[in-house]
């Protein structure tokens, strides 16, 4: 495997979490959930923090390199990453809090406000997983 | 790259996996979440939910 693809099968998987949560999978009975909606949303928001701390963690470590590779770029991705740091505290802070509310009660009403508050985590994971995949390249491509 | 970069990359994603891997297999088993599948995001989940009391937003590449 060449150094510009090593993520890829790993960022495939990304995609992969990020397209099937939420089909219409069942649960083992007897398990730790009794409701799909809401081990969907544990799964999204357990993986978003992961992934999204990967994405500013790169960008801020190889800003001077993404920068010198291609300066346009380097500012979408630096507009991108800082659009996670501002905002990714209260996603995941407001996916956690309606999740909680959704086990306590769990309405129509409030799978729809989890499922809305999910969904854009999976748009910045996707966004990221994006950039990921795009500039690892020109990352790598210093000597 | 330079090799702390791709740790920390490595390390995040590698972070990830196991939450990954459990949809996959998922997949494999025809539908099914198993129990262990089920335990397995349930304690992933309640990791996040330490480390989000810590504040785990504080490093530097948080910051704008």
């Amino acid at each position: 495997m060449t150094k510009t693809n090593r993520y890829v099968p790993v960022l495939l998987l990304v995609a992969c979490a990020l397209t099937f949560a939420g089909c219409a999978t069942a649960l083992a009975p007897s398990g730790a959930y009794t409701d799909k909606t809401l081990y969907d949303a544990d799964l999204v928001i357990s993986t978003s923090y992961s992934v999204l701390h990967s994405f500013v963690t790169f960008e801020y470590t190889n800003r001077a390199t993404l920068q010198a590779a291609n300066p346009t770029t380097a500012v979408a991705i630096k507009a991108a990453a800082d659009n996670v740091r501002l905002n990714s505290r209260a996603w995941i802070a407001s996916a956690m809090a309606l999740r909680d509310a959704y086990k306590t009660n769990p309405t129509t009403d409030g799978a729809s406000k989890l499922t809305a508050a999910i969904a854009i985590l999976q748009t910045a994971l996707s966004q990221a997983t994006q950039y990921l995949v795009q500039t690892e390249p020109a990352a790598t491509a210093t000597p | 790259m330079e090799t702390a970069a791709l740790l920390a990359l490595i390390n995040g994603l590698l972070g990830a996996l196991p939450s990954l891997i459990t949809e996959v297999q998922t997949l494999a088993n025809k539908g099914e979440i198993t129990t262990e599948q089920q335990a397995e995001v349930l304690a992933k989940y309640q990791a996040l939910e330490a480390l989000v009391q810590a504040g785990p937003f504080s490093g530097p590449e948080w910051k704008v």
